[in-house]
């Protein structure tokens, strides 16, 4: 006669390794997939957002009597590929990429209409990861037949120890910078207006000052909205 | 009768497993597009002629998304509804305000998505 005992329990471990096999385990996987899933999506994420706080471009508007001519300046660590061009409302589709420490020129851009008395046109530029950059000349104003600028720049290329960097006007009248770095690199004076300015560079080294660069620069307006400084 | 109990626990014990394991996937699904989502407000510009407000908004990130968009003026709401910008695209969003708006008037912009991100912006009439 055939043993039946046991066979109950047998059959009992069966299906519970069934069960375990067939519904517990793909369950913990698929799981465990989410998960890997959502964290590779955070990471995506926070790395794309890390790349759009690394953009950093210095964006330039020569405006001319029916156009306008961009230059982008690349001074971040990122590539960046603008998309877009606004000029108030009106906006321009493009796709320029400008690799780090890089400079680009746009092809002339139309302006939305004729630039007519006191019009004033503000120009931005837009990147792919959704940043928004601003004319470094501010909003521009046409008037009297000729474009006016918010703010023009004097770039100072020195670097070194106990440095002092004084900018006037032609006449040594008016300062607009005066600073005393002990540690200094690299400066942007942002001036008025177009026209002459005094540059003078000193260092310090103790009870002696040198003065390694004194000259006067112009901005030569129009194109040029700022002018560059190379102390020898 | 052990085959017979066994066959419905299992039967059972399949069917929960297979609805908490696809639950829990489209949870995080929902999730991840939540996370996932990036927008701004680009653009705010009041025009007096026509009396419209137009707001274009940017979706930069991978998915669609849709928006509902509210402007404030002096405590009064004027939303728009179900805008749904595709993934890199540029979304415009028009709302007839009604009356003209002096210079200076603040208008506060937020747009919401349906996965209730926010975005903020604050406009002057110029």
């Amino acid at each position: 006669m055939f043993d039946r005992k046991g066979m109950s329990s047998i059959l009992g471990t069966l299906i519970f390794i069934s069960i375990l096999f067939s519904a517990v385990l793909p369950m913990f996987i698929m799981m465990r997939q989410a998960d890997v899933y959502y964290e590779q999506a955070k990471l995506d994420a926070n790395r794309l957002d890390e790349e759009k706080a690394l953009e950093e471009l210095k964006v330039y508007v020569a405006p001319d009597s029916n156009n306008y001519t961009v230059t982008l300046v690349n001074n971040g660590e990122v590539p960046v590929t603008v998309i877009r061009v606004w000029e108030n409302e009106n906006n321009n589709t493009i796709t320029e990429t400008i690799l780090s420490q890089e400079e680009n020129e746009l092809d002339p851009i139309d302006f939305s209409h004729a630039p007519g008395e006191n019009d004033t046109f503000e120009i931005s530029i837009i990147t792919e990861r959704g940043n928004t950059f601003l004319n470094e000349n501010g909003i521009m104003t046409y008037g009297d037949g000729q474009w006016m600028l918010e703010k023009f720049y004097i770039y100072i290329h020195a670097g070194g120890l106990f440095m002092r960097v004084v900018v006037t006007d032609e006449n040594d009248t008016i300062t607009y910078f005066d600073e005393w770095d002990t540690i200094g690199v690299g400066y942007q004076v942002e001036v008025p207006s177009s026209g002459t300015y005094h540059v003078v560079i000193e260092k310090k080294f103790l009870f002696w000052t040198t003065t390694v660069y004194d000259d006067f620069v112009t901005i030569d307006w129009p194109p040029d909205t700022s002018v560059d400084v190379y102390p020898d | 009768m052990v085959l017979v109990v066994g066959g419905a626990v299992w039967s059972y014990s399949h069917g929960a497993a297979s609805t908490m394991a696809n639950d829990y996937a489209d949870e995080t699904i929902n999730m991840v597009h939540t996370i996932i989502e990036r927008f701004n407000i680009e653009k705010v510009y009041y025009n007096s002629s026509t009396e419209l407000v137009t707001i274009w908004v940017y979706n930069y990130g991978n998915i669609d998304i849709t928006v509902d968009t509210t402007i404030k003026i002096n405590e009064t709401s004027y939303p728009e509804l179900d805008k749904t910008i595709t993934s890199k695209e540029l979304g415009k969003i028009e709302i007839d305000v009604g009356v003209e708006l002096p210079e200076n008037q603040k208008i506060t912009i937020q747009v919401t998505t349906e996965r209730s991100n926010s975005e903020y912006e604050t406009y002057y009439v110029r």
